[in-house]
């Protein structure tokens, strides 16, 4: 119990790895609802008003804006003098110019602005494969749009199987819970430095104790484990009960993912912490991967993973923080079992594997220089 | 008295480097053995494979009778280390260190918190035991490194180079320290570089060089090994080659070295000084400074070696 205490003591007063583990997450959450405001709330959500200029027949672009009229926007067709003197006036807050390539004109920046320019990028993502179709199989272009409904038109706005309906910038706060689950690489990193005799003296005077290395090993690991896992499930309650953003409809599951997630971000820090390279390289190396994986999997750009769906989905199954968030997303958004069960069991080979390797690493008992 | 240490036959290479090179040691019960050698000489390598930190490429180890792996959990118990560089946990005051690293070899609370108490005061760390380490000095840094390796009284202490970095009082502590300890029954085997503090402290030495041990045993030994029983220096002299001729064939002198002014002379023995002051007066030689110094550790490493301990 005594080496338990000091670990935990130690651990909790490196103030660093408290900040990026806990403090950073919460300050992230917080800016992201201040910068996503009412949207956050469902109730709140107001179609955005739209004009549409048909200058040139787009049957494709002109049935997607069938597909969301009423449901993200509200259309009005007119023509393109009305249109600019509604966007002047405000009445409406872009103008779709519906041509072979349609194009958009908003009046400023804003989320409503965003949507539209949105549904637009969605239109051209699918463009060429709309194109094609309407040659080869015009019958079918009503099964797609019904196939990708749920992941293009409507993901600005998706409405579950389950009824319940969320948007977009939940994809940002999934990333945020993904991105808190793998800083705890920094908590890991440091006890793995602490470990491996070859890397700190520190360590090497552990090591030279009659403490069974295995103790060790584990008692290092439930340490920084615990510190993560609370650190993101108080993010998680601060989302919910602090920001708003209701989650706890599946808070069983939530928890789930979150603790998979801490184990897999702490195992990782504690693989880093034992390597024997220069300290500046493993504070880059944690924070570059932890970085970039949270950005492919949304964090700076919500649409990220949707992008990456499309061209290399692939990505998205092995990039761990996208999986975090999928996972996220299937249980909350979709409420797809089977979808959250595969993600979670990916997630747990994840986790189990580098913490093996981990628990690998540090129980080496020899080294070949120190 | 029993080896607390034997190693035989130990050999240890980095690639191509020769770290350890065929070494064998003994380290008899409650002494202070001191491993004496310039940097790069081996000494923390030949600490590392003892305490089973190392893998090694050939040879036998056994600590306290017995072989030594990493899981010699009963020998481990009986020792304590002291390493080179300050192992202690930067976010833990000098009392948590201390009672940390204890409670790694003593689970007993009682009889910890008597121990680690014992090791404050023996390091004289009493003022401090708040503080967090980077609010002490260099030399309470090395105490507290100190009390974080003995603080379970081990019966065999390792302490490599611990005076390094160290200003001279708390120099005089450590080693007086030490001292201490191994009155108190514990076997230290110290490393250094400095062969002042090892002919101060160490009952038997080891001189390590290119990981060989090229010889081994109390100061007074290891003197006899070699041929300078004292050696004169005289400064401010002039002479002719007739002159310095004539010192030569002083009886005992083997070694006459004259430049700048300044005239250097080894005698295989010491009680030379009187004969060469009466043929520099004979010889009507003015002379300034003379002092004669009887042969120090670094002379055997000079002899032995070839080159200078501190090089």
């Amino acid at each position: 119990m005594t080496q338990l205490r000091y670990r935990f003591i130690q651990a909790l007063r490196l103030r660093t790895n408290i900040f990026w583990g806990l403090f950073f997450p919460l300050a992230l959450a917080t800016l992201f609802r201040i910068a996503f405001g009412g949207i956050l709330s469902s109730e709140n959500f107001e179609p955005v008003k739209t004009a549409v200029v048909i200058t040139e027949e787009n049957k494709e672009f002109l049935e997607m804006i069938k597909k969301v009229d009423g449901e993200t926007l509200t259309v009005s067709y007119l023509d393109r003098e009305s249109a600019e003197e509604a966007l002047r006036s405000e009445e409406v807050s872009g103008i779709f110019y519906c041509d072979e390539s349609p194009s958009l004109v908003v009046s400023g920046n804003g989320m409503q602005q965003t949507i539209l320019s949105t549904v637009l990028s969605s239109y051209e993502e699918y463009g060429a494969i709309l194109e094609e179709m309407a040659e080869e199989h015009p019958e079918r272009i009503e099964a797609f749009w019904e196939s990708i409904g749920n992941d293009t038109v409507q993901y600005t706005r998706s409405v579950s199987l389950g009824g319940k309906t969320y948007n977009v910038t939940l994809e940002y706060f999934f990333a945020l819970l993904a991105m808190a689950c793998f800083f705890g690489c920094y908590t890991g990193q440091a006890l793995g430095e602490q470990s491996a005799a070859n890397v700190s003296p520190l360590a090497a005077r552990r090591a030279v104790s009659p403490r069974h290395k295995l103790l060790s090993v584990l008692t290092d690991m439930f340490v920084g484990f615990t510190i993560q896992f609370l650190n993101v499930l108080i993010l998680l309650a601060y989302l919910d009960w602090g920001l708003g953003i209701d989650l706890s409809a599946h808070l069983g599951g939530m928890i789930v993912i979150v603790a998979l997630g801490s184990l897999l971000g702490v195992s990782f820090g504690i693989l880093v912490g034992t390597m024997n390279v220069k300290e500046g390289g493993k504070v880059l190396l944690t924070t570059a991967l932890s970085l970039v994986l949270c950005f492919l999997a949304g964090l700076m750009y919500g649409s990220m993973k949707q992008v990456i769906e499309n061209s290399v989905p692939i990505l998205n199954r092995l990039n761990p923080a996208a999986v975090i968030s999928d996972a996220f997303y299937y249980l909350n958004v979709y409420e797809d079992k089977a979808g959250y069960y595969l993600r979670l069991a990916i997630l747990a080979a994840y986790s189990f594997g580098i913490t093996a390797l981990a628990f690998i690493m540090l129980r080496r008992e020899r080294y070949d220089s120190i | 008295m029993t080896d607390m240490i034997k190693i035989t036959n130990l050999v240890k290479r980095y690639g191509d480097v020769i770290a350890l090179d065929h070494l064998d040691l003994e380290v008899r019960e409650c002494e202070i053995f001191g491993l004496l050698g310039p940097n790069g000489s081996g000494k923390t390598t030949a600490i590392n494979c003892i305490l089973a930190l190392l893998r090694y490429d050939r040879g036998e180890i056994s600590v306290l009778g017995k072989p030594m792996t990493p899981t010699s959990y009963d020998s481990k118990a009986k020792i304590g280390v002291v390493f080179q560089n300050v192992a202690v946990f930067e976010q833990m005051s000098v009392y948590e260190n201390i009672d940390y690293f204890c409670s790694l070899y003593i689970t007993d609370r009682a009889a910890r918190s008597k121990c680690v108490q014992e090791a404050v005061e023996f390091t004289g760390l009493g003022d401090y035991q708040k503080k967090r380490p980077k609010q002490l000095s260099g030399g309470l840094l090395r105490r507290l490194n100190i009390a974080c390796g003995i603080a379970h009284k081990p019966k065999l202490i390792f302490m490599d180079e611990p005076t390094v970095a160290v200003d001279p009082q708390s120099r005089n502590h450590i080693l007086e320290g030490i001292q201490e300890m191994n009155r108190n029954g514990s076997t230290v085997v110290y490393t250094s570089h400095y062969m002042e503090e090892v002919e101060q402290i160490c009952t038997r030495v080891a001189i390590l060089d290119h990981g060989r041990c090229i010889a081994s045993g109390t100061s007074e030994e290891l003197k006899g090994m070699i041929r300078t029983g004292e050696t004169v220096t005289v400064e401010s002299i002039v002479l002719t080659p007739e002159q310095l001729e004539s010192i030569r064939n002083l009886e005992q002198v083997f070694s006459a070295e004259y430049s700048e002014e300044t005239l250097k002379l080894k005698y295989g023995s010491s009680g030379n000084l009187i004969a060469l002051l009466h043929l520099l007066e004979s010889e009507k030689i003015s002379f300034g400074r003379v002092f004669s110094e009887k042969p120090t550790l670094n002379d055997v490493f000079l002899e032995l070696t070839g080159t200078e301990l501190r090089d």
